[in-house]
């Protein structure tokens, strides 16, 4: 296994792209490296150990339920509820993410809803399954609900 | 040596014996013609068809990554067209126009009646062209190979291509190295045995040094991989884990195997674009070439330096410090022995007269491109740099730069200088200078902004890109330089149709060139075998001025069948 050390000089967001072709999205395969003073780094660092905040608003409740109850556990974690899948990546903070799919989109409500239904049009043959088991005003919960993982 | 002209008379019915056993069938028959100007000229006519084919494609991508966030080609149909784009220009078009050169003008220089064994060049020609065609339609069924030309595993493997395009190329690729390796044993044996009487190995032409050393290389270099895809694709077919390291196996030895025969394939291309060049420019410059010893050492110093060389396509893949250390000082070294035949080349140009024709055009445009492909590559045989460009697009210019500038635009100008041998009339000097102008602003203009993109950290194979990382306006001169590079490409291919008819029966030495493919030649070759005593025979020969006379030679000839110092070889 190859690892990469990145010296950061300065603090700031460096992007990066995988260099090696790995098959059909290749194209969009980028990352962002953070790079932020000592103690930044130690309150992001102490943020992300936390489990998610089970959410009071009814709203994002119903977000949470339908997440829940649509499999999404079946491949993701949140840590502090249900879903426990060891597959997809950890949603737990999902909300804090800079972007979404490898540096495909932006990431905020409207991306996160959009990807949950379509992922495979966005990115085709990606490993997620475009979940258009949600519709209108459930979609949108559980796209509020991953937003507000901060 | 005797007076001219030679007093042995010639035996009864020479001639009339000679036209019947070398007639050429007629009609349908013709496609079982073996005779190596007829087969040279199918395998050469072949690979420009793939030139074209594989040019298609690389338009199609250009014209997809002329925007950001373009969405012309889906992102599967484009991973086929650029793994279709390499494989092809590779395997299916540089190697085999390469040998098809090969087969074509070998015995006309070293006056051999045909090679060694006409019915294998024809077999290794039609294996090509019907292997490469059904190739090649894959990509029509959505059947074509989509990992990319060097076909890494694990990605290649049955669990992550489980589709049948992989196993086409591996097949395909398979029969094509079959071929090329039949092609290299005749061209070993037919510049070792088949030379003219006289024509020592220290007067051979340099071109055929360099299909001399090429065939040699092609021997040692093409079987790794076909070993390496026999075990891909008993690891496809039969999941026997070669390159899968979870069961034992290792991917790495897929690049190993792959790159042994990889990069010495570039030299492969490359030498043998260097040997025309070191015919072109001596007769363009109307002096024999400098350092003749010097650019033979070179020739076979490339060859044995390129087995040295193959771990620089590895050095990010984790490879040790002693073995990054040692390949990458042979890469840099290799510079050496390239850059004793640049400077060959310029002490010929400097020491004559250079008449600035369309084959020299072409050879100044490959100065220019190859010497620029030449210190990228140096820069990438840097380790540290080398991590840093590692498929980028500084690479895909590198190596464009090297393929295109060493070996296309000498490919052209040959097309241009040896073009007189096959018959009709000579391609056009206008038209030519245009296609030059043309491929060499399009070529410069589609891949040196590439040089930039990829420093910018644009990596190759992406079907897209996000606007705002600076690529944009980078990408779009590419698309408009690949555009009228393939104009320059059209114009050369138009010239070729209206222009070249295959005589069978060539009278012509135009350039006033000194080796003997410029003699009278027939079906039969040249009618009698000359005695060769010097590197440049129709120079130093005391009928010199017969044979530089251009057009009125072959009726010279027919009527004085004395010439020189004559020796007839007994017919078979």
């Amino acid at each position: 296994m190859n690892r990469l050390v990145l010296e950061a000089t300065q603090p700031g967001v460096f992007r990066g792209q995988c260099a090696e072709y790995c098959g059909a999205q290749h194209a969009l395969m980028a990352f962002y490296v953070i790079a932020e003073p000592e103690p930044a780094f130690r309150r992001w660092l102490a943020q992300e150990a936390t489990p998610a905040i089970e959410p009071a608003d009814p709203f994002l409740r119903r977000g949470l339920d339908a997440f829940l109850r649509g499999g999404c556990g079946a491949c993701h974690t949140i840590r502090g509820t249900r879903a426990k899948g060891p597959h997809g990546p950890d949603l737990t903070h999902v909300g804090s993410r800079r972007s979404l799919a490898a540096g495909t989109l932006d990431n905020h409500i409207g991306t996160l809803a959009g990807w949950i239904a379509d992922s495979q049009r966005i990115k085709p043959g990606n490993l997620m399954p475009s979940m258009n088991v949600f519709v209108g005003p459930e979609l949108r919960a559980v796209a509020a609900y991953l937003e507000s993982l901060k | 040596m005797n007076a001219l002209p030679n007093p042995l008379p010639r035996p009864v019915d020479e001639l009339e014996r000679l036209e019947r056993i070398w007639e050429v069938p007629k009609g349908w028959e013709f496609l079982k013609a073996v005779n190596n100007t007829y087969i040279g000229l199918f395998y050469i006519g072949t690979a420009l068809l793939f030139l074209v084919l594989g040019g298609a494609l690389a338009l199609l991508m250009r014209a997809q990554l002329a925007v950001p966030d373009n969405d012309l080609l889906e992102a599967a149909t484009y991973n086929q067209v650029f793994t279709m784009h390499g494989t092809v220009m590779m395997f299916l078009f540089a190697v085999p126009v390469v040998e098809a050169m090969g087969v074509y003008l070998l015995p006309g220089m070293t006056a051999g009646r045909d090679l060694p064994f006409p019915k294998l060049s024809a077999y290794a020609f039609w294996a090509y062209a019907i292997g490469g065609l059904i190739f090649f339609c894959t990509l029509f069924l959505d059947a074509a190979p989509d990992g990319g030309w060097f076909m890494y595993p694990p990605l290649t493997s049955y669990e992550y291509s489980p589709s049948s395009g992989a196993d086409w190329w591996l097949l395909g690729i398979g029969f094509i190295e079959i071929s090329a390796i039949a092609g290299a044993i005749e061209l070993v044996v037919g510049t070792l045995r088949t030379r003219a009487p006289g024509m020592s190995l220290d007067k051979m032409p340099i071109y055929a040094w360099a299909m001399l050393v090429v065939g040699v290389m092609i021997v040692f270099g093409f079987p790794p991989v076909i070993l390496g895809t026999l075990l891909l694709e008993l690891e496809r077919a039969f999941h026997w884990p070669f390159f899968i390291a979870e069961k034992g196996g290792d991917p790495v030895l897929w690049q190993h195997l792959f790159w042994l025969f990889g990069h010495p394939e570039v030299y492969i291309i490359f030498l043998p674009a260097a040997g025309m060049v070191s015919m072109i420019i001596p007769t363009l410059a109307g002096v024999p070439l400098i350092g003749y010893r010097w650019v033979v050492t070179a020739l076979v110093g490339v060859g044995a330096l390129s087995f040295g060389l193959w771990v620089h396509h590895m050095f990010a893949v984790g490879i040790g410090p002693l073995s990054m250390a040692l390949f990458s000082a042979a890469s840099m070294a290799i510079a050496i022995p390239s850059g004793v035949q640049v400077f060959s080349w310029i002490a010929t140009l400097w020491r004559g007269k250079v008449r600035l024709s369309a084959p020299m055009w072409f050879i100044l445009a490959f100065f220019a491109s190859f010497v620029l492909g030449g210190l990228t590559g140096v820069m990438l045989a840097v380790v540290p740099f080398d991590w840093q460009a590692h498929d980028s697009y500084f690479v895909v210019a590198h190596l464009h730069y090297v393929l295109i500038g060493g070996m296309v635009f000498p490919l052209f100008a040959a097309f241009y200088y040896w073009a007189p041998t096959v018959g009709g009339k000579p391609l056009s000097e206008r038209l030519g200078r245009w296609a030059c102008g043309l491929m060499f602003i399009g070529f410069n203009v589609a891949f040196f902004p590439m040089h930039i993109t990829g420093l910018l950290g644009m990596p190759r194979r992406i079907y897209t890109y996000p606007e705002g990382l600076g690529w944009d306006a980078m990408n779009l001169a590419s698309t408009f330089g690949a555009f009228i590079l393939a104009a320059g490409i059209v114009i050369v291919l138009i010239d070729i149709a209206l222009h070249v008819r295959i005589a069978g029966k060539v009278n012509a030495n135009p350039w006033r060139a000194s080796t003997l493919e410029w003699l009278p030649l027939d079906n039969y070759a040249s009618r009698s075998i000359p005695r060769v005593t010097s590197r440049e025979p129709l120079w130093d020969n005391p009928s010199k001025k017969v044979a530089q006379g251009s057009a009125m030679v072959n009726d010279h000839f027919n009527n004085d069948p004395h010439w020189s110092n004559c020796v007839i070889r007994a017919l078979r």
